[in-house]
């Protein structure tokens, strides 16, 4: 405890600390908290026009939870956010792990696996809604001459909502790479050896070592990308359905843009920010307490 | 222990900074003390617009949407020249919602644009709520509202008010493939071709799909626009008490005949692989350039853009006809595009600026060079004149085929368009419901809930109409 003491003891003097710290917290409070409570404020507030409004309780709250519109939205970002993670973790786990397994051209996998995420979204979007167009994209052209099924998500629902979970997938996946396979080359090598004299498969190694071994990361990576999910998604969607068809792909984030800047209803808007902020704030914390428990920090 | 309370306070920091952030984000602006109400008169004092003394230099901001800031600009600056003490800069701002969003926020913030350029359907709230000065007001003694082309005119015209001034302005245009129809044994001349009626299209379609290598008929992007088009041709409202122009509209005509009509035949035609499903305006492009449809309906302003397309493609573009679901009473296309707004919050010489270049504006010379450089309609028969001087239309005549069948239609509630408070959320139903036509759903499922979910945005449009008052 003494110890940990004097390495915190870099400033003589309390001020010197506070004065150092005073940009950040500005910066932080200007942008980050005041329009917050700015947001609050507004949404107890009929609001047609920026500047004009017209007190009315909780009415915008009460409006939104009759709202069917809104449960609609709130189930479509529930399913994108499950699925996303989910098939975003897995699909990185298992090729973060084979890129740490192979011998040569590591880096160049690397490369290959997080190009995606480099790309900017608005030009991922793009690339996607072409490459899965149904009439004219060549993966739809594949699935549909190696299967006879048509990926027309343009106009099914169910369909569009699997196209930008797979476009959310594939744009995200390098982040959760970068992160996985960093924390693969943290696994000391005398563990993998003492593995593979035990004779112990290539997955079960995976699942039974490795993913316990870096569960740390895995939770970083669970809230993050939980968080991501929840407010992402909004530049794939906008590009490649705006919430359609028939709000098949319309999630909570999409659905408060569409009313804040399209219907220019900016206290419904700020009140359904307020609520997702804390959907949000409580899944984080349930999803903490519960991940804490199977995640591995080291030490007793 | 110390790490992981350290690692999951950090987490927990992270998560809820990211959140309260990003939440944060949707509401960016403060309360001010707006008043609202829409019909407050604006006290207005001009002894003599034309005549403003140029006493004071004034910098004039002028805000455009649809990009062509360079071509506004050159235009604006003749008028810069003329003027010994006014000078205008255009910018692009983005979009027609990005310019209404950012009108707003200036004027929060106190320092609004001179002049603003808004899409149709921002019209009633912007007047509504105190946004916009009416035009009229403004140039209202200089101006003879007579030359004006009431077809492009009307749709800003609420109590004999004009309120905004229509710069930008367009409707549905047809576009067709005469190598394709002359292939496919049509009549392909622009004055005989047969595109009048839902059945044409059908019989056209199904000739050029059975006679050419094309495998759909048309396409047309998934806009609410179009559909509307489709009401004021055949004569049917969109909602009631004059399609929301005598008093807010409380109900929609999605249960009409007309709209029956047109779901069927847009049903069919998708189902029958006539009608190639186009998510957008680039699709439809697209879809018509490439060859894989001969019939497409795209805004007018895109006519030049489509006739040049056609002539790189290898086949010759001509301009048909919005179809209606017959010839009998028939009526015409809506407009659609924007108009120019002088925003509240501006006064003295800046005012009496901005009002100058409206008028300026306003004049046919002005209005030709716009409607010659970029194909949107002018405001004033004169404007039309001296581009037939100037021989455009020989050059391009597919602009003023496109332009007499919108400005010789009969002028109805109908024609003049459907003018609601909310109605970029009409639109969105309307397009969400032939979403739903699509997926599989009946025609009668389709018209039942869009009239329900129309109605419904129409309820809260009227609450917010202070002509409800």
């Amino acid at each position: 405890m003494a110890e940990q003491h004097s390495r915190l003891q870099v400033f003589t003097s309390n001020w010197q600390a506070a004065a150092l710290l005073l940009p950040t917290l500005a910066l932080i409070a200007v942008f980050l908290y005041y329009p917050f409570l700015e947001t609050v404020q507004l949404s107890f507030y009929q609001l047609r026009v920026l500047g004009s409004g017209e007190w009315v309780g909780l009415q915008n709250y009460v409006q939104l939870f009759e709202s069917g519109a809104y449960r609609n939205s709130l189930v479509v970002t529930v399913l994108f956010t499950a699925a996303t993670v989910t098939a975003s973790l897995f699909l990185s786990l298992i090729i973060s792990f084979l890129i740490h397994e192979a011998n040569r051209f590591t880096n160049l996998y690397l490369v290959a696996a997080i190009w995606p995420y480099a790309m900017p979204i608005a030009v991922a979007g793009i690339v996607l809604d072409f490459l899965i167009n149904p009439r004219i994209g060549v993966v739809t052209w594949a699935i549909e001459v190696l299967t006879g099924f048509q990926f027309a998500w343009q106009t099914n629902g169910a369909l569009a909502l699997v196209a930008v979970i797979i476009a959310a997938v594939w744009q995200g996946l390098g982040y959760s790479i970068i992160f996985m396979t960093a924390a693969f080359n943290q696994v000391p090598d005398s563990i993998t050896d003492a593995a593979k004299l035990d004779g112990i498969g290539r997955f079960q190694r995976l699942f039974r070592i490795y993913v316990p071994l870096i569960s740390p990361v895995l939770v970083f990576l669970i809230v993050i990308q939980t968080i991501g999910a929840f407010f992402g998604g909004f530049a794939l969607i906008d590009l490649m359905t705006s919430g359609g068809p028939s709000n098949a792909t319309n999630v909570l984030m999409f659905n408060l843009y569409q009313d804040a800047f399209l219907n220019q209803r900016f206290g419904y808007a700020s009140a359904q920010s307020i609520v997702l902020f804390g959907f949000v704030a409580v899944l984080m914390y349930v999803q903490l307490r519960v991940t804490d428990r199977y995640a591995y920090y080291g030490g007793a | 222990m110390d790490a992981q309370q350290s690692r999951r306070s950090v987490l927990k920091t992270t998560g809820l900074a990211a959140t309260v952030g990003l939440a944060g984000m949707a509401g960016c602006s403060s309360l001010g003390g707006g008043t609202g109400g829409g019909n407050a008169a604006q006290q207005i004092n001009f002894e003599n617009l034309g005549n403003r003394e140029a006493s004071e230099n004034v910098e004039l901001e002028f805000w455009i949407s649809i990009g062509a800031e360079d071509l506004v600009q050159g235009i604006v600056d003749r008028f810069n020249e003329q003027s010994d003490s006014i000078t205008v800069s255009v910018s692009n701002q983005g979009n027609y919602n990005e310019v209404w969003n950012q009108t707003q926020q200036a004027q929060t913030a106190g320092s609004p644009p001179g002049i603003v350029h808004l899409n149709a359907v921002s019209t009633l709230p912007a007047w509504a709520e105190d946004v916009v000065i009416p035009a009229e007001d403004l140039i209202g003694p200089e101006i003879d509202r007579s030359n004006f082309v009431s077809a492009v005119s009307n749709y800003y015209v609420i109590d004999d008010t004009l309120l905004g001034l229509p710069f930008g302005v367009s409707t549905v245009a047809c576009s067709y493939n005469r190598s394709a129809f002359e292939q496919a044994g049509l009549a392909s001349h622009p004055d005989d071709v047969e595109l009048t009626t839902f059945d044409d299209w059908q019989t056209a379609a199904d000739a050029v799909m059975a006679e050419t290598e094309m495998s759909s008929g048309v396409t047309w992007p998934q806009i609410g626009w179009f559909y509307e088009t489709f009401f004021a041709t055949q004569g049917q409202n969109v909602v009631n008490n004059e399609n929301g122009r005598a008093s807010p509209a409380t109900a929609s005509y999605f249960d009409s005949d007309a709209a029956r009509r047109m779901y069927e035949w847009n049903s069919s035609m998708y189902e029958s692989n006539r009608y190639q499903l186009s998510a957008d305006w680039s699709e439809a492009r697209q879809a018509f350039l490439s060859g894989q449809v001969a019939v497409q309906m795209d805004s007018s302003a895109a006519l030049a853009a489509l006739s040049g397309g056609a002539r790189e493609a290898g086949f010759e573009h001509g301009v048909g006809t919005v179809p209606s679901a017959t010839t009998d009473g028939r009526e015409g296309p809506i407009i659609g595009g924007g108009a120019l707004f002088v925003p509240t919050g501006i006064d003295g010489a800046k005012l009496k600026a901005a009002a100058e270049l409206m008028l300026w504006l306003s004049q046919p010379e002005q209005q030709a060079e716009w409607h010659m450089s970029t194909g949107y309609y002018p405001l004033s028969r004169e404007a039309i004149t001296i581009a037939e001087e100037q021989g455009f239309y020989e050059e391009s005549p597919q602009f003023r085929r496109a332009f007499e069948q919108f400005a010789s239609r009969p002028e109805t509630p109908a024609t003049a368009g459907a003018f609601t408070y909310d109605h970029g959320e009409v639109r969105t139903e309307i397009v969400n419901g032939l979403d739903r036509l699509y997926g599989g759903n009946s025609v009668e499922d389709v018209v039942s809930s869009t009239k329900s979910n129309v109605d419904d945005v129409l309820a809260r449009a009227s609450d917010a109409d202070p002509r409800s008052e």
